[in-house]
């Protein structure tokens, strides 16, 4: 297992995230959790596009299938390690956000898909209406009721929106 | 604008595949200057070196690939709708361009560099091992892009590919997704392009085959396309007539690797080559990182970083009173042919479960070498230790057992030829027919390993004195 792929799976752990790449939506997930991680300082060095489901890197599918395979043939080099501890500061930052607030209707794979989707629009436009504005018609389920306006409260909240 | 579905708008002449048709938006793309790059990538690196034939180009290779890509979608809708006119292009077009970022000479470079940046990991790249201390406080995520990343990147800041992408309507990450091995795609249509029997397969074994002159890629492609259709669910299957035709082409691939790509001076030199390239990246002059590409391809001077390119950079260096005598040797190695001396091969066959234990045998054969340097007085720079890694007839094994099936994703198991079952309908993975080689093989891997050292000055007596001492230290009983 390379360095990349074992920081990757020590991140998730600390998440509490499943390195199972079996389902969508645990890439949609992990896919997130990094794209978040990004924004805690914690830049694991993966660009991201715009996809179906958000910020999409393809650099990274290839590091977790990478990462699920080396597991899955019994490679457990990762147990050898642990992330230095100037990064476990950044690492709760990503937990803080993921977590789900009251009055949001979305499970955990949405939520992360909504956090991101507004960083990402919000970094391209650098405009708050414009964001809004191409989220709600981009993730028109996610945006439901006042989950939009919470997301982005809890994103600045926790300054996960650059100024 | 949509792009148009005339896939005969211009036409050329391919050694392997006689006539190309190609769309107007293809001729486009191949007339990049991005894409004409390839003419100057060797599809094998330095397999030319010991067959003087292997010496064509990414370039063929690539139309070769987008031509068949569109014969696989012809066979598998074989009364296309406009749309999946459409979607045709698509296809054909992830075949012409998944290539387009490949570094120069290859695989080697993005294994030299893969090697580079992957070493021990490191407080830097923020991790530890456990029970040490660090008062590491900067963080720097060192990743490479592998040519398939690269290729994405292309499509998305080249401006004259992106800009006739874009005029086509055509999104480049849908096109790079079906070419990046894991990138989210259909699997009715990803199979084309990444999966047991694809395009990009199919060329390279009948190219090696005729360019090369060896019998090993000679499949019966016509026949293979013949017997493709549709299972009950829809899914891209083989006529169950085609099942010892499919067998042969894995095979074909197996031995394509094991008697030329693994073949003994051949992976000594790109070992050596291997060395080379690691150097220069020290030396800055191989770029890999992110922002580097990056720039590369957004300033042009992608087009020009190819193999000519590198080997221009090596006589270079090899020239220079600065370069370090022990770097030259390998240099010289590449420059004038000289290829190190094997002295010793481990090989053997066993379950593809097994690369742990076969890591560890790489493991004790690499710590060997410092030991020979100093028993035998030869630089230990200049002893290496070459693996294929475990090479497998198909990409998924047979898959019986529990454990291993729930790291299974669905991705891997579209990758697998399925055959068509005449009483269902229904269709099952040729390794899971109890009358196919594969069935036997699929679970079976090919693991090799070999001991080389570059020393112009090597007696035969020394080689045998150096093997002698290997074999009594290391006494597995697969040496050949």
């Amino acid at each position: 297992m390379d360095g990349p792929q074992i920081r990757l799976k020590l991140m998730l752990d600390l998440l509490g995230l499943s390195s199972d790449v079996a389902t969508l939506s645990n890439r949609i997930c992990i896919q997130k959790a990094v794209f978040l991680a990004k924004y805690a300082e914690m830049d694991l060095g993966y660009s991201y596009n715009w996809y179906v489901h958000g910020p999409y890197s393809p650099e990274l599918t290839s590091d977790y299938f990478d990462m699920d395979n080396d597991i899955s043939h019994g490679d457990s080099d990762y147990k050898n390690y642990e992330l230095v501890p100037s990064l476990i500061p950044m690492v709760n930052k990503v937990k803080q956000i993921m977590e789900i607030p009251s009055g949001v209707s979305l499970n955990k794979t949405e939520w992360l898909e909504l956090l991101s989707s507004i960083i990402y629009w919000m970094n391209s436009t650098k405009d708050a209406s414009q964001t809004k504005k191409i989220v709600a018609k981009q993730k028109s389920e996610l945006c439901k009721n006042t989950n939009y306006d919470i997301a982005l409260k809890k994103l600045k909240e926790n300054n996960f929106l650059l100024s | 604008m949509p792009p148009s579905t005339d896939f005969e708008f211009n036409k050329l002449h391919d050694s392997v595949h006689k006539t190309i048709g190609l769309s107007k938006l293809e001729v486009e793309i191949i007339d990049t200057r991005t894409f004409q790059r390839l003419r100057n990538i060797k599809q094998l690196s330095l397999v030319h070196y010991v067959f003087p034939g292997a010496d064509y180009s990414r370039f063929s290779h690539s139309l070769g690939t987008c031509h068949l890509a569109g014969k696989l979608f012809d066979a598998m809708y074989k009364n296309p709708t406009e749309e999946q006119l459409k979607l045709k292009q698509k296809i054909r077009l992830a075949g012409l361009l998944h290539d387009i970022g490949h570094y120069p000479f290859s695989h080697t470079t993005e294994d030299a560099i893969k090697q580079y940046i992957n070493k021990a990991p490191n407080a830097k790249s923020g991790l530890v091992k456990k029970g040490e201390t660090t008062t590491e406080t900067t963080f720097s995520a060192q990743r490479y892009l592998d040519h398939e990343n690269i290729g994405s990147k292309i499509l998305d800041h080249n401006k004259e590919i992106r800009s006739i992408l874009d005029k086509n309507g055509i999104d480049p990450i849908e096109i790079s997704n079906l070419f990046i091995k894991k990138g989210e795609s259909p699997p009715e249509i990803k199979i084309l392009i990444s999966s047991d029997l694809d395009a990009d397969r199919l060329d390279y074994l009948l190219r090696d085959a005729h360019y090369m002159g060896l019998p090993y890629g000679s499949t019966d492609l016509n026949y293979i396309l013949r017997q493709m259709r549709h299972d009950k669910d829809n899914r891209p299957c083989f006529d169950s007539k085609a099942l010892r035709t499919i067998d042969h082409f894995l095979l074909c691939r197996y031995f394509d690797y094991s008697q030329v790509i693994f073949q003994k001076t051949v992976t000594g030199m790109e070992e050596v080559l291997k060395r080379v390239l690691q150097y220069l990246i020290t030396k800055n002059e191989i770029k890999y990182s992110e922002s580097e590409i990056i720039e590369l391809i957004s300033s042009g001077k992608w087009n020009e970083y190819d193999d000519i390119h590198i080997m221009g950079v090596i006589r270079a260096y090899y020239n220079s009173t600065d370069t370090p005598s022990e770097e030259k040797l390998f240099m010289k190695s590449i420059i004038e042919r000289i290829p190190p001396k094997e002295i010793a091969k481990l090989e053997y066959i066993d379950g593809i479960d097994r690369v742990e234990s076969f890591k560890a045998k790489i493991s004790d054969l690499t710590s060997l070498t410092q030991r020979i340097s100093e028993k035998f007085g030869i630089n230990g720079k200049h002893i290496f230790v070459w693996d294929n890694g475990g090479l497998r007839l198909t990409k998924m094994g047979r898959m019986t057992e529990v454990s291993k099936a729930q790291a299974i994703t669905v991705e891997d198991l579209n990758q697998r030829i399925r055959i068509h079952h005449r009483i269902s309908e229904d269709s099952h993975p040729i390794m899971e027919r109890n009358d196919s080689l594969m069935s036997i093989l699929a679970d079976r891997a090919l693991y090799s390993m070999r001991l080389f050292v570059l020393d112009p000055n090597l007696t035969d007596a020394k080689v045998m004195e150096i093997q002698n001492f290997v074999f009594e230290t290391l006494p597995f009983r697969d040496w050949k």
